[in-house]
């Protein structure tokens, strides 16, 4: 299995705190259907890994939700670089997702503009269902990724603008702070 | 009827794709009779998202 020189979140936060350029094209979807072929791949990678043959359909389901959330949430509206950075590494357990899109702070305040800032945001996005894209049955992606978090042994940091959350199966609990990359 | 999701692909994560799948069944569906059944067979898929299932 390909390993990277340099952690592989590194090279993701590197990509979205940068200048406007595509990622290297090894890491690069430029469109829902690019992702969509690596993410079958990740789906095969994770299917030889014994300690995850229980759940690992869970794990590219989060993966895919996260992912397509930001081609569905940016259609038409990508600030600069569109398409994301999509890398893992088997052997330390890791996947990365990144875009430069607008942002759920942005996205959500179309339909709720009560949203406060880019922490309300996180919480409401991962607590309620709602979505930027209402109305249509939609909005429970981010609940889901939610629910498979707290049921397996997975952990996840989420960041969106000034604001990171984060939740594991260790702590059973939406932790949600500020913070600037 | 019944419908067996895996011609779709065994991986159904996208929005954009469960909307291309019910394109394709729609004729299907408007042409069921009343009180039949609808039957989704989830064999041989692998992953399944609440965006495609929407």
């Amino acid at each position: 299995m390909e390993l990277f020189n340099k952690d592989t979140f590194a090279q993701a936060t590197d990509w979205i705190g940068g200048s406007a350029r595509e990622p290297e094209a090894r890491f690069y979807c430029p469109t829902s259907s690019e992702f969509k072929g690596r993410l079958s791949k990740l789906q095969s990678d994770l299917e030889r890994l014994p300690d995850l043959i229980d759940y690992y359909p869970l794990i590219v389901a989060i993966v895919g939700e996260i992912g397509n959330n930001s081609f569905d949430h940016n259609l038409g509206n990508w600030p600069d670089i569109s398409g994301i950075f999509f890398s893992y590494d088997t052997n330390k357990r890791q996947v990365a997702l990144a875009d430069r899109g607008q942002g759920i702070l942005r996205t959500l305040k179309r339909v709720r503009p009560d949203v406060k800032n880019d922490e309300d945001a996180l919480r409401i996005a991962f607590t309620e269902v709602v979505s930027g894209r209402s109305p249509g049955s939609r909005g429970n992606g981010l609940k889901f990724v939610l629910g498979v978090v707290l049921s397996k042994t997975i952990e996840i940091n989420f960041f969106s603008g000034a604001a990171m959350v984060s939740v594991s199966n260790n702590n059973k609990n939406l932790k949600i702070d500020k913070f600037l990359l | 009827m019944k419908i067996e999701l895996k011609k779709f692909g065994n991986l159904l994560t996208s929005r954009q794709d469960g909307r291309e799948a019910l394109a394709a069944i729609e004729p299907l569906l408007l042409n069921m009779v009343d009180n039949e059944t609808l039957e989704l067979d989830f064999d041989g898929v692998i992953t399944f998202t609440p965006s495609w299932a929407d």
